[in-house]
This record gives C-alpha cells, structure tokens and sequence, in this order.
C-alpha cells in the first residue's frame, strides 16, 4: 500500500471502520511514513475540532416564536376563505359591485351608436344605382349655400330621387318622393359604415348643426301629409327611430300667405326669411319653402338648444303662426335634460291658407 | 422553578415520539408541534449556526425551518425520520441563506460577542486559546464550499450516523463517506497554518 492508498482510506482508518487486517496494513505504513502520520494527525486534529465546537443554545424564547408564528399561520384563512367567508362584509360589497355592473350597463347600451339599430331599412331596399345617382348629384350640385341661395333648385333636386317601391303605403305623389333630406342622410350613413366611394357628401356646416341630416320613412297614410323625419347629426337616440321620433315639444305651424303665385312665393319667402331671421331657424327655409310651394303640410323633427327655443319661437312668428305647442309627457324630469340641453321639436307646417287674410302672428 | 418546567416538558417530549407528534399535528393538535420543536431546535440551530458563522443569521433561519416544516407537514412521509426531514429542511434554507451572505460580505464569527451559554464546560485556563481555534476552525469551515462545510458539520459535529447522513443528502452511505474524507481534506487544507504554528510551538 503506497501513500496516496493510506491517505485516500484515512478516514476511515481513524473511524475504525475498515477490516481489522486493513488497519493493522495501515498502521505498519504510518510508522514507517512520517508525511502519512503528520497527515493522520493533521486529519484527526480536524475532526476533533469540530467535534468540539461549543454546541450554542438557541435565543431565549425560541420555541414561543415559533410558535406564535405557527399559530398566526394556522388562524390565518385561507385564500378560498377569506373569499367566501367573512359574508358579513363581502355580501354588501358584492351586492353593490352588481348594482353598479347594472348602472354602467344600461349607461352604455344607451349610448349605444344609433347605427346598430335598424334605423333606416331604406338602405337595403333602395337600389345602389338610384343611391350613387343621389350621391352624385348632391356631390357635384348641393352645398349649404346653393341650400339657401336657390332654394327652388335644391328643392327639385331632391324630389328628383325616386323612392323605393313599398316605401311608403301612401299612394299620393308627392309621399313617393325622397326628400333631399332623407337622401343626405342615406348618405351619411353610408360614409359612416365606412364605404370607402363616399367621402362625407354633406357641407360642413349641415353635418354641424343643419337639420334635415336625417329623415325617416313617411308614415301617415292620409295622402295629404307627406312627413320627413328630421334631426341634427348625432342626436339621433334609441327611442326616436321607432315609429316616429321622440319630440319634446311638438308644434303646429301655419306660413303666413304672402303672395297668390306659388312659385314667386317661395322665391320672396326664401329671400324674406333668410334677411330676417337669426342662424337658430334659418334651416327651416327648405322645407318652409317646400311647404308653400307644394301647399302640402310637412313636419320635421329637429333639435333646438333649449336656451335658444323661445328665440326660435319668435323667429318662427315672424313668418307664421304657432297655431298650438304641446309639451309632450314623458318620462324625462325635465325636456331637454337628457339631451344636452337640446329640445327635440316636431314641427308640423302647414300651408298658408287660400284667403289672404291677416294671421295675428305675433299676437301669441 | 424553571428547572422543573423544563423537566416536564422533556418527560413530556420523552413519552411522545416523533412520529405520533407528526399524526396528531396532522390531526390538527397544533401543541404537538412544540414537542417537536423543543425537541430538535438545539439541533438545528447548532447545524445553522456553524454553515452561517452569525448566532443572529442562525436564529432567523432556524425559525424560518420550523415553520417550513409546520407548513409543509403535510408532504412529510412517515416512512423517514422526522429529523432527518428536518435536516433536510434546515440545509436547504441554510444553503439558500449562506450563498446570499457571502455575496454582501466574506464573514467572520464575532464569538466574544454572540457566543451564549457554552454549554461544554471547558478548562478556564484553557478557555482564551480554545476560542481562538474555534474562531479559525470557524472560518475555515465558512471558506468551504457549503455541501462540505454541511456534510462535515453533520457527521462530525453532530455526530449523525452515516445512514441517516444518506438519506438526508438522499445518496449512497459509499458517497457520503467519500465526500466526507474529501471534505475533511478540505478543511485541513484551510487550518493547515494553524497546525504549523501549533507544531512549530510544541
């Protein structure tokens, strides 16, 4: 047995665990080998070092600690505890988190973009060609100012667009024309659901607070009225594109007569109303003019700022009579309110009457 | 008076075995496990504090192995030792705990002032120059790499037979006595100046 041998089996001749005849072959060799016995001596040194390092006691109180932890851990609830548990406190606070998920929800469906509803089916009953033919010719030829400036044209212009068959049930003429209104709107919406032919067709000003951006499907059967339903861009709200819209007030307004001929009066009321009156009932003159026009009555929905109402009243005197004005019960606390501050108004106007006689206009 | 109360508690931990300690903690007997902490925290902190070499790092960690242990009883096997668990337990979070010190700082062991109540009563005489080895006997131990300073301190120290030293370190009893001599070579490599002295001295 060479060095490296004894050295590699010291520890376990210095444990005495090797056979007796291994030892007594270790033991001649370290009393032969002085390196091997300084390294026995230097290893046992080592152990018995250690073994006789001070065993410590632990802090004082070590045991409670612990156990004061432990126990902590054990009244400590669980994760599924401590949700389902205390009831006393997260049954209220869980109640009132359903309330308020409930609030926000029909928050939110209300202010649901009116698009989602089927708002006009028009749009899929029109024909694409007559629908481009529109477009086109609202491109080139409308603006606001060609609106006002020469109303007769745009006037015909727009009856120009034939309506779809089975439209309207009303067999009279004119319920069978499309109003430009109603065109512009068709048209809107296209630009809305993003049709990438149709840039926004509607002068800037209208699509601001114009009325005549929308209207709906004619519904009176009479065969005298045709209706257009109007509103202004983005006050367009669930309730108003049922039947017949939602109108805070509703009104019935009479022209004043002016002239005999049909078509000079128009001309001269256009002119007339557009020197006198304010920009609050300024976008009425197309279908003012409609209406003297054509001697047919007409009613638009339009939106009027509450604070400008009574303005718009008196306005609207200066070239007629309000004949009556009903607020409309609903279940608003206060018109307008919703609305932001805007008073949805349905305006019946009703032609001037065949006699010449004075309306006492600005009695009321 | 606190004499008696100790000798109480350890008839107490006398009568109950480990492993009944462990059924009725399992049982929900949360007392049962301060049986079993009484009974293996001199242990377990004596084998942390020499894989530390600091008596505030010991008791820190030695609680931190209680409550492991308490937490995860449940994954403890009957078929082994609860100490031998325990151990395990111990040199994970002691090893854990020894890397990161010797990141901040390479330590020293403060013994004149940490150092408790020794419990071996040592000649007084004797007493100045005893704890200038421990001192270096320390610090070699802490300059070893931890599975040696560990497996050492196990078998020599604490005098934990080389089965159960096996199935702590979860090898061969052929390994663990290869890597002990291999250890122990380590340290004597370390405290190789201190026995020159020592020789040049006698």
């Amino acid at each position: 047995m060479n060095c490296q041998e004894v050295q590699a089996q010291l520890s376990d001749y210095l444990e005495k665990a090797l056979p007796i005849a291994d030892l007594n072959i270790i033991e001649a060799h370290l009393s032969a080998c002085a390196p091997c016995r300084m390294e026995t001596d230097y290893l046992s040194e080592c152990i018995r070092q250690v073994a006789s390092l001070p065993i410590v006691a632990p802090p004082i109180g070590f045991t409670q600690r612990v156990m004061t932890r432990v126990r902590e851990i054990n009244e400590r609830p669980t994760l599924w505890e401590r949700w389902l548990f205390p009831l006393r406190i997260k049954i209220p606070l869980q109640a009132a988190a359903v309330v308020l998920v409930g609030i926000l929800a029909v928050y939110v469906l209300q202010r649901e973009p009116p698009e989602k509803r089927p708002l006009i089916t028009s749009e899929t009953t029109l024909p694409e060609n007559q629908f481009a033919r529109t477009e086109k010719n609202q491109e080139t030829t409308i603006s606001k100012a060609e609106l006002q400036q020469a109303p007769a044209k745009s006037q015909a212009l727009a009856f120009s667009a034939p309506a779809p068959k089975g439209q309207t049930k009303t067999t009279s003429g004119t319920d069978e024309k499309i109003s430009m209104s109603r065109a512009k709107s068709l048209a809107e919406e296209r630009s809305d659901s993003s049709s990438p032919s149709s840039p926004s067709l509607l002068p800037p000003e209208a699509k601001g607070r114009g009325i005549g951006i929308v209207s709906g499907t004619p519904v009176i059967s009479s065969g005298q009225l045709s209706e257009t339903f109007e509103f202004k861009t983005g006050s367009l709200r669930p309730e108003s594109v049922s039947v017949e819209p939602f109108a805070d007030y509703e009104l019935l307004f009479r022209l004043q007569s002016l002239a005999q001929d049909s078509a000079g009066l128009s001309q001269k009321a256009g002119t007339r109303t557009v020197a006198e009156r304010q920009a609050v009932a300024r976008d009425l003159d197309p279908i003012l003019e409609a209406v003297a026009g054509s001697r047919q009555p007409q009613t638009v929905w339009l939106t009027v700022p509450k604070s400008q109402y009574e303005q718009w009243k008196r306005e609207l005197r200066a070239i007629g009579t309000i004949e009556s004005e009903t607020q409309v019960p609903l279940l608003r606390a206060e018109p307008g309110e919703q609305n932001g501050g805007q008073l949805q108004i349905k305006l019946t106007v009703l032609p001037a009457p065949e006699t010449n006689r004075a309306t006492p206009s600005r009695d009321r | 008076m606190k004499k008696q109360s100790n000798k109480s508690e350890e008839m107490v931990s006398e009568a109950i075995s480990d492993a009944e300690c462990v059924r009725r903690l399992l049982q929900g007997e949360v007392d049962a496990f301060e049986v079993l902490v009484r009974r293996h925290q001199k242990a377990i902190f004596n084998l942390v504090y020499r894989m530390l070499g600091d008596y505030d790092e010991a008791a820190e960690v030695s609680q931190e192995t209680f409550l492991s242990a308490y937490r995860s009883i449940g994954q403890f096997r009957g078929d082994a030792n609860f100490s031998t668990w325990l151990y395990r337990i111990a040199i994970n979070h002691a090893s854990t705990r020894r890397r990161s010190l010797a990141k901040w700082q390479q330590r020293t062991v403060p013994l004149d002032t940490t150092e408790p109540v020794n419990e071996r009563d040592l000649d007084p005489a004797d007493t100045v120059e005893q704890k200038e080895v421990q001192e270096l006997v320390q610090k070699a131990l802490n300059g070893l790499e931890a599975s040696d300073a560990m497996i050492i301190l196990l078998k020599d120290l604490q005098d934990v037979p080389y089965e159960e030293v096996a199935r702590v370190l979860d090898v061969p009893v052929g390994t663990v006595k290869s890597r002990l001599h291999r250890a122990r070579k380590a340290l004597r490599s370390r405290l190789a100046p201190y026995f020159k002295a020592r020789g040049t001295r006698k």
